[in-house]
């Protein structure tokens, strides 16, 4: 693991039976960024993230976790925010932050001083004596959010942490996320809203049945670093094409990242001398539209083969 | 403290203030013991007023005159009981009795064979002959037919008090009593044939509910006593002869006393037994009771644990619980969560209950219906150091596999379905709790303690013959062995089991999650 490196996937793989649910994944999260794990229901993030917080254990492979073998060895330096959110609901909102807090190491007097803290922050006060069941769900959504930051975790890791919320509510999170980042934490974001993760996460993963498809900085991924491509030849016929870094086939298709010396026009002639080229696109693409090309390929290419 | 016992312990103690602070708990726990006696009050009641017959009876006497010696013999007993009860204490102040105070107590104490003497002079007067009332016995006779009720108010006990004869005119057949049975104006009647001092094999009893036998066994009685004593003396033996030659032989039970535990200076020269007391007797199967709690603790335990633990999953905190502690951490606090509950219910019931009941039978001892030597029998010290080692190990043997269970289902009846063979072995000791009880060190209760479902049942079931210390130990190592295996198959289901959303597909899919 790199000193700047917050998280480490090497090779993990996680399968239930016959199912395949995480394929050998490979990466690393820098610390003190917003990390964005996106991809379709079903694609293998939750598992990837349950894997690092040390729920599960990798059938091969290995996650390191703030410099430690495992999430669990990290766990009171993580705050996680579930997709599924629940309260206690019979729990008042001051005891079950408290609790929380006090699970994750504080002792009585830290977490009742954070909590109160951060129920004053985001506008709870009032509601601190109250039972959770008598909460809306976007004010228990930031109970639980509450209940993920009161012990200060250098890592959070935030499962679709805007569903449900108001725009107001939906402002406050993201200002909350920031104000982590500045505090130097780390970040992990799952959402299925292309827009929040582009204009929160400078680095992502796009996970698609169980395998990372795309992994990079933002600025990478939406560069015309990369060249997307369609011809009518196989795969061979991409290789030792100079100035490009890596290639991706996938059936027609194929995603080429390029030296960004590279003068992309150089490139369209070199493969030209070697196959028809049926579209050639250079453009920066939105994370919305990457997303769609990306999964939506793989969807296309499964068809194919049934067919 | 160790952050991991401090996870447990946090876990627990919310679990348990969560349960103990709602008021439909103390409700619950104060009123439920209340309600349990209630219950049991209502159905001893029932179950006794159902079980006694009350009303007329019949007599067709075909005999010579039996029916009437067995009237009198009725009438006998039940005057004897009635003087014997209320001569001393004759808190009606009737006249007649005080009379006879002044003629059968002599310093303050009753002169039973007065009492017999009267009674025989007495009963010429009950049925047969017009009494004028110038002696008391005629006086005695007048009240007795015309106070019945007033009889029964101060002896409950009195037959009168339950079967009245009928007696039918010369007019009546036995159809008509028939009838008078068949609309339940009768109990039923009897039939004395006219041999019956040779045999009863023609005697009956004609009823409607051929289930309640009370007032035919209470006749036949009646009926045994008068004709024994015909039999006596047709063949001209004396009655206390007789008496002696139908006395029962019996063997007292005994147990042998080791010559360590005879007083200093005791004869040594031959065996020396002592006679076994009823408290002894009791001490066998005292420890039933202890059985009764462990069953009552792991069954209700069991079944709020595992409900509890689908409760859980359904309020989907279990992932970011499961993200702050191991799996074991969380099952470890939840079941100590359940104990501390069921440790405050028992608590409650103590101090409400058991102790002013306790203090109550102190304070008025003439109430006590609990003799010290059962006390003592029940609450000896091996026996409470048994119960808390095997209540323990029992608890949480049961505990783990019903949290394991809750984890892997959806709902409380996928829960109820998959726990049904534990359930199943849950029952058995209850049903072997007399034989195991007489037979302590038999066969089946050695094997059964060595058997891990049942060993905290057998152990407490059987403390009256405790094994030996190297044997109790080893029993003891292999239980703490199978809960520790408990617990850790328990884990790997509950690990995964709480983040599955679904009920697993059988019982294969529960032992994969074993496996996996």
């Amino acid at each position: 693991m790199s000193n700047s490196s917050c998280v480490v996937f090497e090779q993990a793989s996680k399968s239930f039976g016959d199912l395949v649910a995480l394929d050998s994944l490979s990466l690393a999260i820098p610390s003190g960024c917003i990390y964005g794990f996106i991809g379709p229901n079903g694609a293998g993030k939750t598992t990837a993230m349950r894997l690092l917080l040390g729920i599960m254990k990798p059938s091969s492979g290995g996650v390191q976790v703030l410099g430690a073998s495992d999430g669990k060895s990290a766990r009171s330096q993580i705050g996680y925010l579930p997709e599924e959110k629940g309260l206690y609901p019979r729990m008042r909102v001051l005891d079950f932050v408290v609790y929380m807090g006090r699970l994750n190491r504080l002792d009585k007097r830290q977490a009742t001083r954070r909590a109160r803290d951060l129920l004053d922050e985001f506008d709870l006060k009032d509601w601190q004596n109250e039972k959770c069941q008598s909460l809306s769900k976007g004010m228990g959504q930031k109970v639980q959010l509450i209940s993920t930051l009161v012990h200060d975790p250098q890592l959070m890791i935030l499962d679709e942490p805007f569903s449900g919320l108001d725009p107001i509510n939906t402002d406050v999170v993201r200002s909350m996320i920031l104000s982590r980042v500045e505090s130097n934490a780390t970040v992990i974001l799952s959402t299925h809203i292309m827009e929040q993760a582009e204009t929160l996460c400078s680095a992502l993963v796009l996970i698609n049945k169980g395998r990372a498809v795309l992994e990079g900085s933002m600025d990478e991924i939406r560069s015309g670093d990369t060249v997307y491509l369609e011809h009518n030849r196989d795969e061979s016929v991409l290789r030792d094409l100079p100035g490009v870094l890596s290639v991706k086939q996938f059936g027609r298709g194929a995603t080429l990242r390029i030296d960004p010396s590279q003068d992309s026009q150089d490139l369209l002639r070199s493969l030209m001398e070697r196959t028809n080229i049926l579209k050639f696109d250079t453009t920066s693409a939105s994370l919305h539209e990457i997303f769609v090309r990306e999964v939506g390929r793989d969807v296309q290419e499964e068809e194919a083969e049934n067919a | 403290m160790p952050n991991h016992l401090r996870t447990i312990l946090l876990i627990a103690r919310r679990d348990w203030l969560e349960s103990v602070s709602t008021k439909m708990f103390w409700i619950g726990a104060l009123l439920g013991p209340i309600l349990m006696i209630v219950l049991m009050v209502i159905v001893g009641v029932a179950s006794v007023s159902t079980a006694m017959s009350k009303g007329q009876y019949a007599v067709i006497d075909q005999s010579d005159g039996l029916a009437q010696e067995i009237r009198n013999e009725i009438h006998r007993r039940d005057i004897h009981t009635f003087l014997v009860s209320t001569l001393v204490q004759n808190s009606e102040s009737i006249e007649v009795l005080e009379e006879l105070q002044a003629k059968l107590v002599v310093g303050g104490t009753i002169e039973y064979d007065a009492v017999s003497n009267f009674v025989e002079e007495v009963l010429p007067y009950i049925d047969g002959y017009e009494a004028t009332g110038g002696s008391v016995h005629e006086r005695f006779a007048i009240w007795w037919m015309e106070n019945r009720e007033v009889a029964v108010d101060l002896v409950p006990s009195l037959s009168i008090a339950r079967y009245i004869e009928f007696l039918p005119g010369s007019q009546f057949s036995e159809e008509n009593l028939q009838e008078l049975v068949e609309n339940e104006t009768l109990i039923g009647y009897f039939v004395l044939p006219d041999n019956l001092v040779e045999s009863s094999s023609e005697a009956k009893f004609v009823t409607k509910n051929i289930l309640k036998n009370d007032v035919a066994a209470w006749y036949s009685n009646f009926a045994t006593s008068v004709i024994r004593a015909k039999r006596v003396a047709a063949i001209n033996v004396q009655e206390d002869d007789a008496q002696w030659i139908m006395q029962r032989v019996s063997f007292t039970t005994n147990k042998a006393v080791s010559p360590d535990d005879l007083a200093d200076g005791a004869d040594l020269g031959q065996p020396v037994t002592e006679e076994v007391t009823a408290g002894e007797q009791i001490a066998r199967f005292a420890p039933a009771v202890y059985q009764y709690i462990l069953w009552f603790m792991v069954f209700m335990g069991s079944m709020m644990l595992m409900t509890g633990t689908v409760e859980e999953k359904s309020t989907k905190l279990v992932e970011v619980l499961l993200s702050n502690a191991d799996a074991g951490q969380l099952m470890d606090g939840k079941l100590l969560g359940i104990t501390a509950t069921l440790l405050t219910v028992i608590g409650v019931w103590t101090s409400f209950i058991a102790l002013p009941l306790a203090l109550g039978l102190f304070a008025f001892p003439q109430f006590s219906f609990l003799d010290i030597d059962i006390i003592s029998a029940i609450f000896k010290p091996a026996y409470v150091v048994n119960f808390v080692i095997f209540l323990a190990l029992g608890f949480v043997f049961f505990g783990y596999l019903f949290s394991a269970v809750g984890s892997a289902c959806a709902s409380i009846r996928d829960a109820q379905v998959f726990s049904t063979p534990i359930t199943i072995i849950l029952i058995v000791p209850v049903m072997l709790m007399v034989p195991l009880a007489m037979d302590p060190t038999g066969m089946l209760a050695t094997i059964l303690k060595f058997f891990p479902p049942y060993t905290p049942f057998v152990m407490m079931n059987t403390a009256a013959e405790l094994p030996s210390l190297p044997v109790y130990l080893l029993i003891l190592a292999w239980m703490l062995l199978w809960t520790c295996a408990s617990r850790w198959i328990a884990a790997r289901v509950y690990q995964k089991g709480m983040l599955m959303e679904s009920k697993p597909k059988g019982f294969k899919e529960l032992v994969r999650l074993v496996k996996t």
